[in-house]
Parts: C-alpha cells; sequence; structure tokens
C-alpha cells in the first residue's frame, strides 16, 4: 500500500480525508509546522504528499519551499481558487499539482493514482541500481546493536533484532544476506538460533557470523562445530568487522 | 644341454655386474648384488670348466683342471660380501675372520705348491674342505637370520641361495664320490633363479629408496620455504615494534618507561636476529645464500662489531682486548656482511661462555700483490669445551653441556651458520679449547685490495669514538620533500618518525596507485616505495611512473623498502631501476645517510641538526587530535575506546545511547540482585560490562565482569557485597556524563507541545519500535522531546525516551498510554 502524507488542520482532515482515501492508501497525518513535515517524510517515507494550505501565509510557504529543494516525491495542493493564487509559482515544476475544491472523493483517488503512477514509471527507470545487501544484527544490548548499525549503516542495509525469536520472525519475514549473532541472550540464546536456522529449508543458507564476548573454550567449540561463517569476539574492532562481513558476503 | 644352460649363466651374469656396477657409480651407494654376479659369474666359469668343454680352450687338460679349482676356491669370497650386505653386517666380525683364514689358507698352500713340496691337486682338496666349512657357516648365518625372521626382504634370495650350495657341496662330495648325482645342469638353473631374484630386490630397494629421497627433499624443501616465507612474516611486525619502540627511547624523558622501552629493544633486537639466523640457515639449505663481494671499509667493519660486543662485554665486566696489524689495507674487496656476521657470532660466543676475564680479537694480516690473507683470532677466557663435546660445536640446534649452560640464551645456530658460511668463503674455522680456561677460534680469510692505505692505530680511534657516542640527527633539510609509500600505515608512521627530527617533509601514499596520483601533484626529491604492495607493487609502480608524461620529478632518485633481504635483491632492484634500496627494519642512521646522499646538496643543512627540535609524536598527535574532540572524563579512557571505534563521532554517538541506557540498566540490575535472578543479573552484567568497555569506561567494565563471573559461578556473597558499589560507581558515571550529553540537548529551543501532532507521532513510535526501526525511532522521539511539556508530562516522555534507548517496544507502549492519558486530562 502507498503511503501518502497529508498535511494539514489535524482535526478537520482527520474526519474528512477518513473515508476518502483510506481504504486504498496508507494516511499518515501531519500537521502544518514545518518540523513536523520534515520529521514525518523522514519517519513514514511517503510515496506523495497532499497539502491542506490554510491562509498561503510564512508557515505554509515554508512548507511549500521544502517541498519543492529538498523533497523528491509528488505534491498535491488542495486548495480554493483564491487560496492558489499564492501557490501559482510552484506550479512550474512537473511534480506538483493542484486540486481547486471543493473536492469530492472520486476527483482525489483518481488524482492521486495518476500522479503515483506517473511517478512510479521514473522510479522504475532509475531503480535498477545495485541492491545494498541486507544484514540482520542480533543482540540483546541495545547499545550494541545502536552502535553495530552505525558502524554498518553507511553501506549496508541493517536490520535489528533483540531476542532469538525477533530474529527468526524478521528473517521469516525478510531474508537477510547476513546475520551477525550474539551468543548470550535471554530465552533463547544464539546458538539455539542457529540450530533453528539450519533446521529451515530457507534459512539454513543465510551466513551466520557470531559476534560475541563469550570466550570459554567449550562455547566456542560447540558453536564452531555448527560452521558458522566466522567468530568475532567483542568489542569488536570496526575494520576487522567490516572486513569479515565483507568477505563472508563474497 | 649343460653347456647352454652355463653359457647363459654366464652371460646373464655378466649382466649383472655390468648393470651393478653402473648402479654402484650412478648412486655412489655399495650394491649387494655386485658381488652376487661376480660370484655367479666366476661359479658359472668353473662350471663350464668342470663340463669338461675347457678342452677346446686349453689342450693341457692340467691347466684346465687347475684354473677350475682356482676359480672354486676363490668364490668364496664375493660371496661372502654378498651376505656381508645382505645382512647388514650383522655377522661382519666372523665374517672378516672366515676370509682371512681362507685367504691365508689358500696362500700357504700357493706358497707350498710353488715350493714344489706338495702337489696342487692336494693342496687343493685340503683347501676343498675348508672351503665347505666356510659355505656352510655362511649357510648357517643365513639359516640363524632366516630362524630370526630377521631378512624378510632377502628370505627368497637367501632360500635359493643356501639351495645352491648346497648343490655345489653335493656337486663337490659327488666329485669324491665319482659323479654318483648329476648336478651339472641344476646348479647353473638355480643360479639364474638367484640371480634373477637378487636384481629383483635391488631394483625394489633402489626404487624404494628414490623415492624416499624425493619425500625428504620435498619435506625439507617445504620447511626451508615455510622458514623462509615465516621469517619474513614475524620481521615485518617486529620492524614495526622496533621502529615505534625507538621513537620512545628517543623522545620520552620518563626514566622508568625508558627502560621499559629498553627491554623490549633488546627482546626485539635478539627475536630479529634469532629470525635472521633462522633464514640464513634455510638460505644456506637450499643453496640461496651467496658470497656477494663488494668494496668496504676494513676500519669500520671492525669499528661496528668492537663497538657491538664492547657494549656487551662491558655490561658482563669484561675486558675486550683488539689488537690489529696497522698495516692492513683499509679499503678491501669481499662480502663484509658475511665476514662480520662470522665474527659477531665468534664474539658473541665468547661473550656468552664467558664469566670474567678478557675477550681478544687479533686480526693480522699478510698482503700480496693485491689480495691479502687476514688472520682473525677470537679467544676467551671463557669455560671452554671438552675434547669429546667439539664435534657437537658445529651441528645445528646443538649446545654444549645444555645442563650447565642453560642461562646462557641462544638457539644454536649460531656456530653451524658461522663454518658454513666460512665454507663458503674458502676457508675454515679452527677451534682449540682447554675446559675450564678458555677457547681459541681462528680462521683465515682471503680479500682482494683495493687502497692499500694502512688502516693505522684503530684502537684509539675507536676509543676516541665511543667516547663521544650520542644520538644526533646529521642535518636537517626542512626544504626537502619526501614521498613514502606502504601500504603498511605502522611502517609509514615509523618512516615519518625516523626523519622528524631532520625537519624532512614526509608525504605518505597508501599504495602505488595513490603514489601515481601524487607525484602528479607535487616535486619529491626522493620516493621511498614499498616492494610488497597489494594493488600495485613496487616494481610496477615505478614503471608506471617512468610512463607517465606529467610527472613532477621524473628525475626524482626512488628507493626501495623491502623486507626482503634475499640475496640478490639488490642487484633485482637495482635493475629494475629503483636507485638504491633500503632494508626493513629501516635503519635511522642508515637512512639518514641515504638521504644525505640524495637530497639535493642545497637542500641540506648540517649546521642545523640539533637535538633540541620540540619533540611531538605524530602517533600520539593524531589519536590526540581524536581525543580533543571528546571531553575528559574521568573514569574513561578514550584511547582505549578508539581502538575499537576509530571515528570521535561515532564513538561520542555511542557514548550518548550509552548515557540513556545507564539509568535503566541500574535499575535493572538493582531489581535482579533483590530477586536473586541470577541467571538474569549475569546476561544483565555482561551487556553492562560490553557496553561499559564499549565507550572505554575500563574499570567499569572491570568490576562487571567480576560480578559476571561471580554470578555464573554462584557466589552470591560476592555478588551482594560488590553490586552495591558497582552500581554507585555507575550511577556517578552517569552523572559525569549528564553535563556533556544534556547540555547540548537543552540547547535546542523547545516549542509549544502540539497535542495533535504528539498523539499523530504515539503510534508512528510503537510501529518502528515493534519493526525495530531504529533510524525511525529516534527520529520520532527527537520530535517529542522537541515540545515543552508541562510538569505532569515530563516522566512519562522521559519514560518514553528510555524505552526508546532501549528499543524496548513493551515499555513505550505502556508510558505512550501514560501519555495520551494525561493529553486527554489537559484537554
Amino acid at each position: 500500500m502507498e503511503k501518502i502524507l497529508v498535511i494539514g488542520e489535524l482535526s478537520d482532515l482527520a474526519k474528512k480525508l477518513e473515508g476518502d482515501l483510506d481504504k486504498v492508501y496508507q494516511i499518515q497525518f501531519c500537521g502544518r509546522q514545518l518540523a513536523d513535515v520534515q520529521a514525518m517524510t523522514r519517519i513514514v517515507k511517503p510515496a506523495m504528499l497532499i497539502f491542506y494550505p490554510l491562509d498561503g501565509k510564512e508557515t505554509d510557504r515554508e512548507i511549500m519551499d521544502w517541498a519543492r529543494d529538498k523533497c523528491k516525491v509528488p505534491v498535491l495542493l488542495v486548495t480554493t481558487s483564491e487560496g492558489y493564487q499564492q501557490f501559482r509559482d510552484y506550479m512550474e515544476e512537473e511534480r506538483f499539482d493542484k486540486l481547486l475544491g471543493p473536492v469530492n472523493k472520486e476527483e482525489l483517488q483518481q488524482k492521486c493514482s495518476e500522479m503515483l503512477g506517473k511517478m512510479k514509471q521514473q522510479t522504475a527507470k532509475t531503480r535498477s541500481r545495485k541492491r545494498k545487501k541486507t544484514i540482520l544484527v542480533v543482540d540483546d544490548a541495545p547499545l550494541m546493536l545502536r552502535k553495530i548499525k552505525n558502524i554498518l549503516d553507511r553501506q549496508y542495509d541493517v536490520m535489528l533484532a533483540s531476542s532469538g525469536k525477533q530474529a527468526l520472525e524478521s528473517m521469516y519475514k525478510k531474508e537477510p544476506d547476513l546475520v551477525l549473532l550474539d551468543y548470550q541472550m535471554p530465552d533463547m540464546n544464539g546458538k539455539e538460533v542457529f540450530e533453528k536456522m539450519l533446521a529451515d529449508g530457507d534459512l539454513r543458507y543465510i551466513p551466520v557470523v557470531f559476534l560475541t564476548s563469550v570466550s570459554d573454550r567449550k562455547t566456542i567449540i560447540s558453536i564452531t562445530k555448527l560452521k558458522p561463517a566466522d567468530y568475532i569476539l567483542k568489542p569488536p574492532d570496526q575494520e576487522r568487522l567490516m572486513n569479515t562481513i565483507q568477505t563472508v558476503l563474497k | 644341454m649343460e653347456l647352454v644352460i652355463t653359457l647363459t649363466t654366464l652371460v646373464l651374469s655378466a649382466f649383472g655386474v655390468i648393470g651393478s656396477t653402473a648402479l654402484r657409480l650412478h648412486y655412489n651407494k655399495k650394491i649387494a648384488m655386485e658381488y652376487l654376479a661376480w660370484a655367479i659369474f666366476s661359479c658359472a666359469l668353473w662350471n663350464l670348466a668342470k663340463a669338461g668343454s675347457m678342452q677346446f680352450l686349453f689342450e693341457n687338460e692340467m691347466a684346465s683342471f687347475n684354473l677350475s679349482v682356482l676359480l672354486l676356491l676363490f668364490l668364496p669370497l664375493p660371496f661372502s660380501f654378498y651376505l656381508d650386505e645382505v645382512q647388514r653386517g650383522r655377522y661382519r666380525k666372523e665374517y672378516r675372520m672366515m676370509r682371512a683364514v681362507l685367504l691365508t689358507a689358500i696362500g700357504i698352500f700357493f706358497v707350498l705348491h710353488l715350493a714344489g713340496i706338495r702337489t696342487f691337486v692336494e693342496n687343493a682338496t685340503y683347501i676343498l674342505v675348508l672351503w665347505t666349512l666356510t659355505i656352510l657357516f655362511m649357510c648357517s648365518t643365513m639359516a640363524l637370520d632366516l630362524f630370526r625372521g630377521r631378512i624378510k626382504e632377502y628370505s627368497l634370495v637367501a632360500g635359493t641361495l643356501m639351495l645352491v650350495w648346497l648343490m655345489a657341496i653335493s656337486r663337490e662330495l659327488g666329485y669324491f664320490n665319482r659323479g654318483a648325482v648329476k648336478t651339472g645342469t641344476i646348479l647353473p638353473f638355480g643360479m639364474i633363479i638367484l640371480l634373477l631374484l637378487a636384481a629383483g630386490n635391488t631394483f625394489h630397494e633402489l626404487l624404494d629408496m628414490e623415492r624416499k629421497k624425493q619425500e625428504a627433499l620435498s619435506a625439507s624443501e617445504a620447511k626451508g620455504r615455510f622458514l623462509a616465507n615465516m621469517s619474513h612474516e614475524i620481521r615485518t611486525p617486529i620492524n614495526a615494534v622496533l621502529g615505534m619502540n625507538t621513537m620512545i627511547l628517543r623522545e620520552c624523558t620518563d626514566a622508568q618507561i625508558r627502560e621499559y622501552a629498553m627491554d623490549i629493544q633488546s627482546a626485539g633486537q635478539s627475536l630479529l636476529s634469532l629470525i635472521n639466523d633462522i633464514l640464513d640457515l634455510s638460505k644456506i639449505e637450499s643453496g640461496k645464500l651467496d658470497i656477494i663481494p663488494e668494496e668496504y671499509d676494513f676500519s669500520s667493519l671492525i669499528h661496528d662489531i668492537v663497538n657491538m660486543i664492547g657494549v656487551k662485554a662491558k655490561d658482563k665486566g669484561l675486558a675486550l682486548d683488539l689488537s690489529v696489524d696497522e698495516n692492513l689495507p683499509s679499503r678491501l674487496f669481499g662480502d663484509d656482511i658475511r665476514l662480520r656476521q662470522i665474527l659477531v657470532n665468534l664474539m658473541n660466543n665468547a661473550v656468552k661462555y664467558t664469566e670474567k676475564g678478557t675477550v681478544f680479537l687479533r686480526i693480522r694480516g699478510t698482503a700480496a700483490d693485491d689480495s691479502v690473507s687476514l688472520d682473525f683470532e677470537v679467544e676467551d677466557t671463557g669455560i671452554g669445551i671438552k675434547e669429546e663435546d667439539l664435534p657437537k660445536l658445529f651441528a645445528e640446534f646443538e649446545r654444549i653441556e645444555s645442563e650447565r649452560n642453560r642461562k646462557v640464551e641462544g638457539t644454536g645456530l649460531g656456530m653451524s651458520i658461522t663454518t658454513q658460511l666460512l665454507d663458503l668463503m674458502g676457508s675454515r674455522l679452527n677451534v682449540e679449547s682447554e675446559y675450564g680456561t678458555g677457547s681459541r677460534f681462528y680462521f683465515t680469510v682471503k680479500q682482494k685490495i683495493i687502497s692499500k692505505e694502512p688502516i693505522g692505530n684503530l684502537k684509539e680511534r675507536i676509543h676516541a669514538n665511543a667516547a663521544n657516542y650520542s644520538y644526533q640527527t646529521l642535518f636537517t633539510a626542512p626544504n626537502a620533500q619526501v614521498l613514502v609509500v606502504d601500504d603498511n600505515e605502522v611502517n609509514r608512521k615509523v618512516f615519518r618518525n625516523l626523519l622528524k627530527k631532520t625537519k624532512v617533509t614526509v608525504d605518505e601514499a597508501a599504495g602505488g596507485l595513490e603514489c601515481l596520483e601524487m607525484v602528479r601533484k607535487k616535486e619529491y626529491d626522493v620516493i621511498f616505495l614499498d616492494h610488497m604492495m597489494p594493488d600495485l607493487d613496487g616494481i610496477e609502480t615505478l614503471h608506471r611512473m617512468k610512463d607517465l608524461p606529467d610527472i613532477l620529478c621524473p628525475s626524482a632518485p626512488v628507493v626501495a623498502l623491502t623486507a626482503n633481504a634475499v640475496a640478490g635483491a639488490r642487484e633485482r632492484y637495482l635493475a629494475e631501476g629503483f636507485h638504491s634500496f633500503l632494508s626493513k627494519p629501516i635503519d635511522p642512521d642508515h637512512l639518514e645517510k641515504l638521504l644525505t646522499n640524495l637530497l639535493p646538496s642545497e637542500k641540506i643543512d648540517y649546521s642545523g641538526a640539533q637535538e633540541t627540535a620540540p619533540i611531538e609524536d605524530d602517533a600520539a598527535g593524531e589519536s590526540r587530535s581524536c581525543e580533543e574532540q571528546l571531553p575528559q572524563i574521568d573514569g574513561i579512557d578514550w584511547k582505549y575506546a578508539l581502538l575499537y571505534t576509530k571515528d570521535a563521532e561515532l564513538l561520542w554517538s555511542t557514548v550518548e545511547d550509552f548515557y540513556r541506557l545507564m539509568e535503566t540498566d541500574a535499575d535493572q540490575l538493582e531489581q535482579q540482585l533483590r530477586e536473586a535472578d541470577w541467571k538474569q543479573f549475569q546476561i544483565k552484567v555482561h551487556a553492562m560490562k560490553s557496553s561499559a568497555a564499549s565507550v572505554g569506561a575500563l574499570s567499569l567494565s572491570g568490576i562487571a565482569k567480576m560480578l559476571e563471573y561471580a554470578a555464573r559461578d554462584g557466589k552470591a556473597d560476592v555478588v551482594e557485597k560488590v553490586t552495591p558499589p558497582f552500581l554507585e560507581e555507575w550511577r556517578q558515571m552517569q552523572e559525569l556524563l549528564k553535563p556533556y550529553i544534556e547540555d547540548g540537548e537543552e540547547n535546542s529551543p523547545k516549542r509549544e507541545p502540539d497535542y495533535p501532532m504528539i498523539r499523530q507521532y504515539l503510534p508512528l513510535l510503537l510501529d518502528a519500535l515493534e519493526q525495530m526501526d531504529v533510524d525511525g525511532a529516534d527520529a520520532i522521539i527527537e520530535q517529542l522531546l522537541g515540545y515543552a511539556y508541562p510538569e505532569n508530562m515530563t516522566s512519562a516522555v522521559k519514560g518514553l525516551e528510555q524505552a526508546t534507548a532501549n528499543l524496548d517496544a513493551g515499555q513505550a507502549a505502556e508510558w505512550a498510554q501514560v501519555l495520551e492519558r494525561k493529553i486527554e486530562e489537559e484537554r
């Protein structure tokens, strides 16, 4: 389902659009503050914006400026014909379009699908770029998760899981290219997770790198018997970690 | 029929003789079959004579008979040699005696016959008895061996041999019985079979030997290769260690640290010399070590050795007595490096094994037209060597009286290398030693003379020199530009530091391609190129550099840097177009001398060489610059943290995360302590240990580690006693960090709370946490924290912040509910 960010006065909009678009698109509402809009765009990553300006004053223009300069998704302006006069200058941009109110349900839906369709065609052309590899990091310590994510973020898509159960769930949802697995976790330890993966037809081929501070011989031997792709001791050295991941992914 | 088979035996045994002689010459090894073939050959001749065919050759029947008897008499000799070989010399003494008895008997009877006292036939009859006894003796030794199962591989041959003998004996007996048994045909048959069996055995043995030889050779080759590679691999890191350590020695003023560094230096040096020894030995063994003659300064050779050994001797309280012929020529042509190695080895040993007294080095020479024979003599007043131990002196890895000399360090390779080097130089080492009073080693080496100018009184000069020896930079060259290319960062740093006092500007390139970039941008006076680099090696880089049209310094000398100091390397580099060659570990003096030669003279300033240059280590500088970005916090070792996370910014964000988690961590641990849930406690404290370590809070991490082990081992009392102070420390650290982290947050102006918007954010936050979308969650919490909340909501927002930091969706949901309720109330 495509995500649409709707910007406007929250109380009125919510009721008005609830029935109109909710079934076809995933709608997220957002207030008319630039900071909010920016944050929401970053969080929701919408496929398009629908903007209900109020009076064409400073805050509205700020949002429009930002949408023109910084944002790459289509923008639909829904306003009255008088209100539209103030935003005329933005309409030269191809991504921008308008609907002059009062607007009914069908019109809005049609416009949305039209704009999104156009966008899709364009992105389809540019999407042939190489996909980033995905790495699932499993660790019960949030600090470690965050730290590793910080390290890996530049080169990989990082998925996180804070327990073995969560890790397996997210693996079923989307298979990562590599799993960084801690050993010592509550409920289900890393070895058990690995064993579950090995028992599974699809997951058994995902390379697993153990990243743990457990250094007693017995555990290490019992883990290495399962033939993980590598075994790194915590705290991980940034370079070493990257190198290991690179070689394993090759 | 008898004639044909006898002739065949004759031909076959002749082939056997020729074949085995050829094999013996080829393998340079005794071939047992040779004797057997001889024996069978003469046996066949005898048989031929017996068969009566000799009448065709000799008219005289008497002569024919005599010949056949003679052949028969000497028959046991080759047989006994053969058996001796086959039985691996087990009955050597007995066989020797038996042969002696037989030969003397034959000799005595021959003399009697020639003197006309007894007839030949009479003699022969007596000797034949002796002959039969001999054969019986040989048979019995073989039967003994067979019985004891000692000659499995020869059992067939031995069996056949015994059969043949029995036949021969019965035939001889038949001779006395006037032909009762006819063996004339069977005997040669038996001998042919015997010959074939023996040949088969011999071939089998030779093939076996060849195979074993190949195996041994390949094993030894593999060993040599391994040693050479290994020592190369080990030398590179030692290079870095020693280089860095030199910097410490030069720059550190703390006496204690200097002392530690001195220990590193001496341990490192001995490790390095050990590696060099092993490398040398492997090179000698594989024949790769060559004597490379070069022009050299004789006095500086002696000077270096005395300097080197003098220090050690002085440390042990020994006197070093040097006497050098003043008329020796000063410049010679030879392999000074190897000569130095030999002398250093001998002198080192002398110092090592002498407790008190004097070590003497005497050098004399007799000059001819263009060469001089140098007599070197190293004498000590040490423990000496027992006469029976002398052979051990030259064996690899052998150490004499290892019990007594346990304290003396060394590998036992030195003497072996020394003798082998002297071998290569066409000389040999002589030893005279008296156990308990001292040893004297001496050898003579011939060297060509380049300049006859006498070296003069070396002793005085050395003393003068040693008195004012201290480290001093030769020159400064602030305008000089040098580029060093090495893929190893530490090596580059060492290099740069070695030149720091000379004020030369050193630029670094991490690889060949980068080097090619840099020479297009900047003009360099000298370029140092490492040989072994991953993308583009030194030689390839040099070639490409020469092909580049737009290089700014086409005539700059290029020096090869390499840890690979194999014989011939120097020539190879020069042939590839390098200007010079510098082996790693880099000798600072060497480097400076080389630079004085290579840098344009107008850029060198000899006057400014001084020791008071401001000392600033680059390595420290670098991590310091990283550290400078981080605040000084008691209990946090940034250096340690930066070891693992090299980026200060990244580290700081970790610290922020750490800070946010500290409170919940402490609370949870406290709760687990109360509930005495040791399993969970262990897991929690383990996590705290890692997180503290990752920001460099080492003492906290240390206590956590202790607690983790205590919890694991079920030591509840320790855990209960240590946890409260640990938590106190932990919270103190939190307080310490607080101003640095919350400061930045409070700076941003807060907005009026926009409740509808906040309510939009909350489900998004929960969703993001559910999905483990950290970036999303962080972005939302950042927005949520941007509002100025009324008093009654702050705790809920704080809780949300903590939950987000902990990536705890459940906790976040609870706090979100609380917040929702509060917002509802507000309305």
